[in-house]
C-alpha cells in the first residue's frame, strides 16, 4: 500500500492544478469577453428563406447611415457573392450588419474587423463592428458553398475623408437595444427570439 | 500493493471451455473469430486511409500552386470533390472501422472472454461495409460533394445519407456486442474490477452511442426524407445543432481508442508501468459524462442560438479539459516510469531513454507530443471570444490534423505496427522503414499544421481552393508553399507506411510478434472507488447534463422551425 499512497499524493498534486488551470482560463475568458464587450451572434429572428427578398430588412439591401457614425448594412449572401459586395463607410464608423443567405450556408468573415458569423438560410444574423482605420477590409465567405466558393469575396472600403467620429452624445440605439435583449436572452431564451421576430416583421 | 496489474487480475482465468486448453488467445491455435473480425475491419480502414492521403496530397499541392486536378479529372472532378473524399475517408471511415476492429479485439483480450456473439460481429461488419459502399457510390460519383459535415441545404444523393446512417447503426451493434461480452464476463467474475482496457473500450462505445443520437436524428428526421423528396424542405440551423451534438464527441470517439493504447499498452511497451489505474478510470468516466453537452462551441458564430447557452457550452468544454489534463499527467508519468527503469535520469532527459527504436512506441510518443499542441489549440477554439479570430479559418484544419490527423492517426499507425503483423502471423517487414515513416509524419505534420494555423490567423478561410482564390494576400504565399511541402512529406510518409504494411502481408518471412501485454499499474484497480465500475449512475448523469445543455434550445428549435429550405446542388 505504501507505493499506492505515494501515487495518491502525486495524483492530488496534479489534480488540484488541473482544476485550477481551466477555472482560471474560464475566468480570464469571461472577463475579457464581457469586459471588452465582445459578443457572439445571438438569436435575431427567422426569415423565410424562400421569400427573403420580399421580407424586411432584406427587401432593401445596401448601406444606410442611421445615426452619425452609425451605419446599417442589409446584406444577402448567395452563390457566389454578397449583395452589397462593396461597402463604403468613413473611418471610425460602427457598422451594424443584418445578413442572411438566400440559398446554401455561407459565412461573413472580415478578418481585420473581427467579424465572423455564419449566414444560414432561415436565420437573421446580426453583428456589429467598428472600422477605426481607413483602408480596404477583405470580406470573405468562409464556409464551403459550392464549386466557386473560393471566388466569393467582397470588401469594406473605409475612407478617411469626411470621416465623422461616433457622436459621444448619441449612444447608438441599436446597441442599447442589444444590451437589453442580451440580458433577456440569459433570463428567458425564448423571449428574445420572439421579440426579434416581431421586430423584423 | 499487489504486484498484479490489470492484465494479471483474476479475470485472466479461463472464462469459457473454448479457452480452457489454450488459456488465452494466441497464435498456433485456430485463430479465433475476434482475430478475423479485427482483420476485416482494419483492412477496410486501411483502404479508406489510402484514399484519404492521396486526395490530401492533391489539396496540399494545390495550395502550393501545383494544380494536379486536371490530371485526375476522370476520377476526381474538382478540388471540392477531392476534399469531400479526403474528409469522409479519413475522419469517418478510417477512424470508425479501425476502432470497431481494434476495441472489441482488445476488450476480449483484456476480459479473456470471447466476444458474446461473433455472428453479431460479422453482421455488424457487413452492415457497416454495405453502408459504406452505398455512401461511397454517390461520393465517388461527385453526387455527394458536401464535405464530411454535409450541412444542408447542400443536398447530396440520398444514398450518401442512408449509407452513413447504416455505418452509425453498425457501431451501435458493436456497443451491444461489447455490453453483452462484459455482462458474460461479469457473471463469471462477480466482485472483480473490470480490467482497464475492457472498461475503457466499453466506456468509449457507451459514450459514442449516446453522442451519435444527434446525428441519427439529423439523418432520420431531416436529411433522409428530404433527400428522397418525401418532404419539401429542411432547416440549416436545426441540422447543424443535431450534427454538432455528435460532431464534438465524435472526436473523443476517435481519440479514446488511442488513449486505450496509451494507457494500457504503451507503458509496458516502454518498459514501465501505468502510473495510476484509478485516475485512468476517473478520466474515462468523465469523458463519458462530459463529451456531449458542449457542441455549441462549434456554433459560436451561428445565428439563432442564444449567447447564454453558448457560454454554458463554453464552460462545459473547459470542464472536459480536466480529464484531458489527467490523461496527460498519467500517460507521461507512465512513460517516465518506463524510461527510468531503462536507466533514464533527470527532469526531462529521461525522454531519451524511451525505446525509440520501436516504431510502435515512437509513433505513439510523437503523436502524444504533437497532441499537446492540438490540445492547446483546442482550448483557443473553445474560448468563446477568441474563437471569432479562428472560426472556419485554415487554423481549424491545422488543429484537426494535430488531433485526428496525428494523435489518432499516428497512434493507430503505431498500433498497426504490432497488430497487423500479429494478425497476419508474420513479422513487420521493416522496422527501419517504419521508424522513417513515423519521423517523416512528425516532421511533415509539424510543417503543415504550423503553416495552416498561421494562415488561419492571417484570415485564410478553411475548405477553400486557395490556389485559385481571388483574394490571396501577400502574407499567405509563403505559408501556402509550406502547406504544400508539409503535405508532400506526409504523403511520402504514408507511402512508406502502406509499402511496409503491404510487404508485411505478402513478403515478410519472420515470425509473428506477440501482442503487447497489458501494463501493470503502480496504483492498481483495487485503489479505485467501486462506483467507477458501475454504469447506470454515469449514463444517467450524462443524459441529465445533455438535457440541461441542449434541452431548451432543441425543444425551441424543433417546435418553432418550419422545414422550408429547399436543397441545392451547387458543385
Amino acid at each position: 500500500m505504501r507505493q499506492g499512497t505515494t501515487v495518491y499524493l502525486y495524483e492530488l498534486a496534479w489534480i488540484l492544478p488541473s482544476i485550477a488551470i481551466p477555472v482560471g482560463m474560464l475566468a480570464a475568458l469571461v472577463v475579457t469577453a464581457f469586459g471588452a464587450n465582445i459578443h457572439l451572434p445571438g438569436a435575431a429572428g427567422r426569415v423565410d428563406p424562400t421569400k427573403v427578398t420580399e421580407t424586411a430588412p432584406f427587401d432593401a439591401l445596401g448601406v444606410k447611415e442611421i445615426a452619425p457614425g452609425q451605419y446599417e448594412v442589409r446584406m444577402l449572401a448567395q452563390v457566389w457573392s454578397f449583395t452589397p459586395n462593396e461597402i463604403r463607410v468613413p473611418a471610425g464608423s460602427t457598422v451594424h450588419f443584418w445578413a442572411t443567405s438566400r440559398d446554401v450556408v455561407h459565412g461573413l468573415f472580415i478578418p481585420k474587423a473581427n467579424v465572423n458569423v455564419m449566414l444560414l438560410p432561415g436565420q437573421v444574423a446580426h453583428v456589429e463592428a467598428r472600422f477605426a482605420k481607413p483602408g480596404e477590409y477583405l470580406m470573405i465567405c468562409h464556409e464551403y458553398c459550392g464549386i466557386a466558393h473560393h471566388t466569393m469575396a467582397g470588401k469594406v472600403i473605409v475612407t478617411s475623408e469626411g470621416g465623422s467620429a461616433p457622436h459621444p452624445n448619441l449612444p447608438p440605439q441599436a446597441g442599447a437595444g442589444k444590451a437589453g435583449a442580451r440580458s433577456a436572452a440569459i433570463s428567458d431564451p425564448r423571449g428574445r427570439e420572439l421579440a426579434g421576430l416581431e421586430e423584423r416583421k | 500493493m499487489s504486484p498484479l496489474g490489470a492484465s494479471d487480475s483474476p479475470a485472466r482465468a479461463p472464462a469459457s471451455p473454448a479457452q480452457a486448453s489454450g488459456g488465452r488467445f494466441g497464435r498456433g491455435a485456430e485463430p479465433p473469430s475476434e482475430q478475423r473480425l479485427a482483420s476485416a475491419f482494419i483492412a477496410v480502414a486501411l483502404v479508406a486511409l489510402f484514399g484519404g492521403v492521396v486526395t490530401g496530397a492533391l489539396q496540399a499541392l494545390e495550395h502550393a500552386g501545383v494544380n494536379l486536378y486536371p490530371w485526375v479529372a476522370p476520377l476526381i472532378k474538382s478540388y471540392y470533390h477531392g476534399l469531400s473524399l479526403h474528409g469522409v475517408l479519413n475522419v469517418l471511415v478510417w477512424t470508425t472501422f479501425f476502432i470497431c476492429g481494434f476495441l472489441p479485439f482488445i476488450a476480449a483480450r483484456a476480459l479473456a472472454t470471447p466476444l458474446a456473439s461473433p455472428k453479431l460481429g460479422w453482421l455488424t461488419f457487413w452492415l457497416m461495409t454495405a453502408g459504406l459502399v452505398l455512401a461511397a457510390v454517390p461520393l465517388v460519383g461527385n453526387a455527394a460533394t458536401v464535405m464530411f459535415t454535409f450541412y444542408p441545404p447542400l443536398r447530396a444523393h440520398w444514398a450518401f445519407y442512408v449509407g452513413l446512417t447504416l455505418v452509425v447503426a453498425g457501431t451501435w451493434l458493436v456497443t451491444l456486442n461489447l455490453a453483452l461480452t462484459w455482462r458474460a464476463w461479469r457473471a463469471a467474475n462477480p466482485g472483480t474490477r473490470t480490467p482497464l482496457a475492457a472498461f475503457m473500450s466499453v466506456v468509449t462505445f457507451a459514450m459514442w452511442t449516446i453522442a451519435s443520437l444527434g446525428l441519427a436524428a439529423e439523418m432520420l428526421f431531416l436529411l433522409i426524407p428530404w433527400s428522397l423528396g418525401w418532404v419539401g424542405g429542411t432547416d440549416a440551423l436545426l441540422a447543424r445543432v443535431l450534427f454538432w451534438f455528435t460532431g464534438h464527441p465524435i472526436v473523443y470517439f476517435w481519440l479514446l481508442p488511442a488513449y486505450v493504447s496509451w494507457y494500457t499498452l504503451v507503458p509496458r511497451q516502454a518498459g514501465g508501468k501505468l502510473f495510476s489505474d484509478p485516475l485512468a478510470r476517473t478520466s474515462f468516466i468523465l469523458f463519458l459524462v462530459l463529451s456531449t453537452p458542449l457542441g455549441f462551441h462549434h456554433q459560436y458564430t451561428d445565428p439563432g442560438i442564444h449567447e447564454g447557452w453558448k457560454l454554458v457550452h463554453a464552460f462545459l468544454t473547459f470542464a472536459v479539459f480536466f480529464p484531458s489534463l489527467l490523461t496527460f499527467f498519467n500517460v507521461v508519468a507512465s512513460l517516465e516510469s518506463g524510461a527510468r527503469a531503462r536507466g533514464g535520469t533527470g527532469w526531462v532527459a529521461w525522454v531519451r531513454r524511451l525505446p525509440w527504436g520501436d516504431p510502435s512506441v515512437a509513433a505513439q510518443v510523437l503523436a502524444m507530443f504533437l497532441f499537446t499542441f492540438g490540445g492547446v489549440g483546442g482550448l483557443i477554439n473553445a474560448s468563446y471570444n477568441l474563437n471569432l479570430i479562428v472560426h472556419n479559418t485554415a487554423w481549424i484544419p491545422g488543429h484537426l490534423h494535430l488531433t485526428v490527423g496525428t494523435a489518432v492517426t499516428l497512434s493507430f499507425m503505431g498500433i498497426t505496427y504490432w497488430l497487423v503483423p500479429y494478425l497476419r502471423g508474420r513479422a513487420l517487414w521493416s522496422r527501419p522503414l517504419a521508424l522513417a515513416q513515423v519521423w517523416l509524419w512528425f516532421v511533415g505534420m509539424t510543417i503543415f499544421s504550423h503553416a495552416m494555423h498561421r494562415l488561419g490567423m492571417l484570415g485564410a478561410p478553411r475548405r477553400t481552393m486557395l490556389g485559385a482564390a481571388t483574394y490571396v494576400q501577400p502574407g499567405w504565399k509563403l505559408l501556402m508553399s509550406l502547406v504544400g511541402i508539409g503535405g508532400t512529406i506526409l504523403f511520402l510518409s504514408s507511402l512508406l507506411y502502406f509499402l511496409n504494411i503491404v510487404l508485411t502481408l505478402v513478403a515478410s518471412r519472420g515470425p509473428a510478434p506477440a501482442v503487447p501485454e497489458f501494463a501493470e499499474a503502480l496504483s492498481g484497480p483495487e485503489h479505485a472507488p467501486a462506483v467507477l465500475d458501475r454504469w447506470r449512475p454515469w449514463i444517467v448523469l450524462a443524459f441529465v447534463l445533455i438535457a440541461v445543455a441542449y434541452g431548451p434550445t432543441l425543444v425551441r428549435l424543433a417546435a418553432t422551425t418550419p422545414l422550408t429550405t429547399p436543397g441545392l446542388r451547387v458543385w
